[in-house]
């Protein structure tokens, strides 16, 4: 397991320290272990990946943060205190689906989560309107404020869901697959706003299946497997390098690496005459220049690559390192 | 907390207010109102009697039944369509949602009670007779008692079960209450001991006759105060019992499956 550390001074918002979660069995099923001792710090104004296939406990790790479902051993700590009731009012949370009740308007829905929420910044009826006003006009749903939420598309859903997510202003935001059915537009201007959130110093928690969202938007990202904890780090340190060569194939790279010891490649596609070599890191990638321009291959391209990390991603999926 | 209960009281009654269910609760309190004025303009006995017998009935049967499916479905609905998550990832705890959510049924069953009421009342107004007085009102008012403890019946066995078994745990356990009295009254010395002792004490606690007060309805004179206090003190004891109950079991478990 691969683990860097930010290199921040600050005490973690959230922090899991060996969290465990076993479901009970029943007649009918045996006990499941969803997660098996979890341990991991989310830091202020970062945002972190969680990712993994899926049945990896993402969703109950998930739960567990929001107080849905309680440790069977372990804690989770927030702000360096127990979760509790009260601490939620700082967390916002963007569930993969709209599940708010369809009866409900938009606009209603939006109030209700400010009272709930006690939002200084909406203390007064007047307040919350404004601020509730304010959060449709930036998510393009104006003029459907009046509208029941059955009503509503797919899209605008997922906006409304963003919505509630953050108009209290959450120091820490749980997101659950928040681009997933989303056209291309509404799919870039979510992103948009997630990126918008991280400028504003939200903590920001991203479960997606989508690596390519976690390469852009990250800082961090953790791994899970089978409830474990299989990788995490920065992706800032993980970014990865390709280089183009051409005139060998996967065999003669083979013999070449032998031959001048050279570290593995983490990613090989073949394209006619050209190869191209991805490497997590610049060290691996440098090496193998120098050694293919030694023996006069032609190196095309050597640049970042950040489908080489999403490579890297993948491969803690299946059990790779 | 009062501000969390206040939020989910309130979404709940907009919801139930909203819900299916709440039309056609209403279209049968009006077609009761209207057949029982319509078989006591044909009765050739005590017609007062058998308006009141025929009319509350109905309201007991349809009362009773919206508060089993409100109780049970806005819990099952709000764990299926996940709103039960997006609440409780809110600053609200487990007892307070449960609470607040039959805060919300109550308020929804008084709603609909007084439109009932209402209905009613200007039934027997266009039919030429009195407004309902004091005796009747308070039947009345015991019966729809008897609604808010079926309510909070539902949302116990909503909270330990899924819709199917908790409508049929309701179901039983409202006949049961119904009943109990009556079986209570058919042992005699033959019956054997543990069996008397098993249902009197399941008739002294669980009796739902005890909020039909249909008899004391033609009663011109109103009960006393302690017969009253007696029967509201039971309810509402009853009430707050199941739903504490129901607090406890939702704050220790899971709030959401596997």
């Amino acid at each position: 397991m691969s683990k860097v550390r930010p290199t921040s001074i600050k005490t973690p918002i959230l922090q899991l320290d060996q969290v465990r979660k076993v479901f009970r069995g029943d007649l009918f099923k045996s006990a499941q272990v969803a997660l098996a001792g979890l341990s991991h710090e989310l830091y202020p104004g970062r945002c972190s990946g969680l990712l993994g296939p899926n049945g990896a406990g993402k969703t109950t790790a998930i739960r567990l943060i929001l107080g849905l479902v309680a440790p069977s051993s372990g804690r989770v700590l927030f702000n360096g205190r127990p979760l509790s009731t009260a601490s939620k009012q700082f967390i916002g949370y963007m569930p993969d689906t709209s599940k708010l009740p369809g009866s409900l308007q938009v606009g209603e829905v939006l109030r209700h989560q400010l009272l709930l929420f006690a939002s200084p910044h909406a203390a007064s009826a007047r307040q919350r309107q404004l601020c509730v006003e304010a959060t449709l006009a930036a998510v393009g749903l104006s003029e459907h404020a009046s509208k029941r939420i059955s009503r509503l598309s797919k899209g605008m859903a997922r906006r409304l869901a963003w919505a509630q997510a953050t108009i209290h202003r959450p120091q820490l935001l749980i997101l659950d697959e928040p681009a997933s059915g989303l056209d291309p537009l509404a799919r870039r201007a979510m992103l948009g706003w997630i990126q918008a959130e991280k400028v504003r110093g939200t903590t920001i928690l991203l479960c997606t299946h989508e690596l390519t969202q976690v390469t852009a938007l990250c800082d961090d990202y953790l791994v899970l497997r089978r409830g474990e904890l299989v990788a995490s780090g920065t992706i800032a340190a993980s970014t990865g390098f390709a280089l183009h060569v051409s005139g060998l194939d996967e065999a003669g790279l083979s013999r070449l690496a032998a031959s001048e010891e050279l570290p593995p490649w983490r990613a090989l596609r073949q394209d006619g005459f050209l190869v191209e070599l991805g490497f997590v890191d610049y060290d691996g990638a440098a090496m193998w220049a120098l050694a293919l321009l030694r023996k006069g291959y032609v190196v095309t391209r050597f640049a970042d690559d950040q489908r080489v990390i999403e490579e890297q991603l993948l491969s803690y999926f299946v059990g790779g390192e | 907390m009062l501000r969390a209960l206040g939020v989910v009281t309130m979404q709940t009654f907009i919801l139930l207010r909203r819900d299916r269910i709440f039309w056609p609760a209403l279209g049968a309190s009006l077609l009761i109102s209207a057949v029982a004025a319509l078989f006591s303009s044909w009765g050739t006995e005590d017609l007062v009697k058998m308006r009141y017998d025929f009319g509350l009935f109905g309201f007991q049967l349809s009362g009773s039944a919206v508060a089993m499916l409100w109780g049970v479905k806005m819990i099952s609905d709000a764990r299926q369509d996940g709103s039960m998550e997006v609440q409780l990832a809110a600053p609200v705890s487990r007892g307070v949602w449960l609470v607040g959510k039959y805060l919300g049924l109550g308020a929804c069953i008084l709603l609909i009670s007084s439109l009932f009421m209402t209905v009613w009342q200007a039934m027997l107004l266009a039919l030429g007779y009195n407004l309902m007085q004091g005796p009747q009102l308070l039947a009345f008012a015991m019966m729809v008692l008897g609604w808010m403890v079926t309510g909070a019946l539902a949302v116990f066995f909503a909270s330990l079960a899924r819709a199917p078994l908790a409508i049929f745990a309701t179901v039983s356990a409202w006949i049961a209450g119904l009943v109990s009295p009556l079986i209570g009254q058919a042992t005699t010395h033959d019956t054997p001991l543990p069996i008397r002792l098993v249902v009197a004490t399941i008739t002294r606690y669980w009796d739902l006759q005890q909020f039909n007060l249909v008899d004391k309805a033609l009663d011109p004179a109103m009960p006393s105060l302690r017969f009253i206090l007696d029967r509201g003190l039971y309810g509402i004891i009853l009430i707050a019992l199941l739903i504490s109950l129901a607090s406890i079991i939702c704050s220790r478990r899971d709030a959401l499956p596997a």
